[in-house]
């Protein structure tokens, strides 16, 4: 089982889902990968936007979002979890959030990504501002 | 509730019942004597803030007087008295000591980093 946390500046670097496997000692025995990312829209709120600026509390935000992976992880009976957000200023059409959950089989990715991502935006103090035209 | 601003010296009176530390009277905040005789000492807390709230306050911190010792419960009421036009808010705002969310009867130490962790929207 294994937990990778990023917290970097600027929009996320576009991946293949390829190369977002965590190399987590039981690997083989992942049969499932979910990814989700987060793209900045062009608007908030029906008004348009030019980018969105993240602020982190650090080291908090990082601390939190590890301990929210260990946590899933070991209730969904997860192999590994790879977390990836943005601070600062992410242009629309950007990626700013990735969330990549590999398991066994692909119910307790499905389910843990929800549940993650719920958590995150309740409890990971993590504030996004938009930045309108 | 600890955001009062001090003792007026024609209202002092003398409490038999120890330490904790004040009660309210009309316009008049008062502290009580501890059994030594002495007046408990006041800290200033800063509470960092961050996001829609850091905006609309216009400001990145929150400066908070209290009587020691204090808990983030006494936290969260000096911060609603000190913007009552928030106060629901503010009253049961999650508080993080030290970069870890505090429960309400946590003590908090003037040394210690506080942090108002509300309305957060991360991914």
């Amino acid at each position: 089982m294994s937990v990778l946390v990023f917290i970097s500046h600027g929009a996320l670097a576009n991946k293949h889902f390829s190369n977002v496997l965590n190399p987590a000692p039981d690997i083989q025995q992942v049969g499932a990968t979910v990814v989700f990312e987060g793209i900045v829209r062009t608007d908030e709120a029906g008004r348009a936007i030019r980018a969105l600026a993240y602020e982190a509390y650090e080291p908090m935000a990082s601390n939190s979002l590890a301990e929210l992976a260990r946590d899933i992880l070991s209730k969904h009976g997860l192999i590994a979890i790879t977390v990836e957000h943005s601070r600062g200023e992410v242009a629309v059409g950007q990626r700013s959030f990735r969330l990549a959950i590999e398991s066994a089989h692909r119910k307790e990715a499905l389910a843990a990504m929800d549940e993650f991502i719920d958590r995150m935006k309740r409890d990971v103090p993590i504030w996004k501002t938009a930045i309108y035209i | 509730m600890t955001q009062s601003t001090g003792i007026r010296t024609g209202d002092r009176r003398h409490f038999s019942d120890g330490l904790h530390s004040h009660s309210h009277n009309a316009n008049t905040v008062l502290h009580k004597e501890k059994d030594n005789g002495c007046y408990p000492l006041r800290m200033t807390i800063r509470v960092l803030i961050f996001g829609s709230l850091a905006r609309e306050l216009s400001c990145k911190e929150i400066t908070i007087d209290v009587t020691a010792p204090a808990t983030v419960r006494d936290l969260n009421q000096a911060l609603a008295a000190k913007h009552p036009s928030k106060a629901a808010f503010f009253q049961s705002a999650r508080l993080a000591v030290n970069h870890a969310f505090a429960k309400p009867d946590a003590p908090v130490q003037s040394t210690d980093e506080v942090a108002l962790i509300e309305l957060v929207g991360g991914g």
